[in-house]
């Protein structure tokens, strides 16, 4: 045996790492991305008090026999103030939409929706980030589709943008809604 | 001082939500220094001061206080976070080759050098190849030819 191919392995190697770093580079990979396992699974049985006086308790029931987008939110949360017109415009499109207040004082939860509008049908408190354990946030704004059946189809760990509701939220509700 | 010690070792985690049955609360130290905080550069959820390690560690001992088993509590955190919360990463078709990818390598270090050092043991020592008699013999008469020079 000669030690002839030994003059090939460092190019080898470069192929090698050139391969990986191609891969990474492409595949748009993102470590810090935790996905969204809870996609195909029940949504988590939730039991919240109303954010607004004398308004409804939320609960895994508000999202049986239609389907339902479920945002959760906080005054303190500057994301949030950015996408806010966006579920103005879900309202406005007919979309069911729940709100869960994230680890946020009430009474500046609701002077910030008395200020910009309150597009959700019911807005279950959260102040201690229960609910948000059970969802499987890590911050706000978190933005989560749930089908007839009360399995999450959607969950976007980031703030809505525009396409987000027009190419996919829009028509992902229309399509579970047939 | 004992003051010191006990709050250096206790992390985060504030005492406040530690459990008073101290097995419990042993269980769920362990699980929360193998559950990744989800907006941390890799801190562990006991060491992290961040709301959301707060929770997760509320959220864990909780279901311990039910009764959970501890696989029970990690597959709970690992439904909603995935294996991202796994600090120790479960060994599957992806991870493969991260786990075996150094021994691996080491094996194959030590075996190319195991079957070098044998090749090295066959040789001559000096690795000089054998002269042959004509070869011997040509050495010889120079020898012979330089030890009469110098008489």
């Amino acid at each position: 045996m000669s030690n002839r191919w030994l003059y090939v392995l460092p190019l080898v190697m470069l192929v090698i790492m050139a391969g990986f770093f191609a891969y990474a580079l492409t595949q748009s990979r993102n470590p810090t991305d935790i996905g969204a396992p809870l996609v195909g699974h029940k949504a988590p049985a939730i039991d919240l008090a109303p954010l607004h006086d004398g308004g409804a308790r939320l609960t895994g029931a508000d999202w049986q026999g239609k389907v339902t987008v479920v945002n959760f939110f906080a005054s303190w949360c500057a994301p949030c103030l950015a996408e806010h017109p966006l579920f103005l415009r879900l309202k406005s499109e007919g979309v069911r939409l729940h709100g869960i207040n994230y680890r946020n004082k009430p009474e500046e939860a609701k002077a910030w929706l008395a200020r910009l509008g309150d597009p959700y049908e019911r807005i279950g408190a959260d102040p201690e980030g229960r609910a948000g354990v059970e969802f499987g946030i890590s911050g706000v704004p978190e933005t989560f589709v749930i089908d007839r059946t009360g399995t999450v189809r959607l969950h976007l760990r980031r703030p809505l943008m525009p396409d987000d509701v027009n190419k996919t939220i829009l028509p992902l509700v229309k399509e579970l809604s047939r | 001082m004992l003051m010191i010690i006990v709050s250096m070792a206790a992390h985060a985690v504030d005492p406040g939500e530690m459990l008073a049955d101290p097995a419990l609360e042993a269980r769920a130290r362990a699980i929360s220094a193998e559950v990744r905080c989800v907006v941390c550069q890799n801190q562990s959820i006991d060491d992290s001061n961040a709301e959301i390690a707060h929770d997760m560690r509320r959220a864990i001992r909780e279901r311990i206080t039910q009764g959970d088993s501890d696989a029970q509590v990690v597959a709970f955190l690992r439904a909603r976070y995935g294996d991202f919360v796994l600090l120790k990463p479960p060994f599957d078709i992806r991870t493969g080759l991260m786990w075996l990818g150094a021994p691996l390598a080491l094996l194959l270090a030590a075996f190319l050098l195991w079957r070098g050092l044998r090749r090295a043991a066959t040789k001559p020592a000096g690795g000089a190849p054998d002269l042959s008699s004509e070869e011997r013999a040509r050495l010889e008469a120079l020898l012979g030819e330089d030890r009469e020079a110098r008489r």
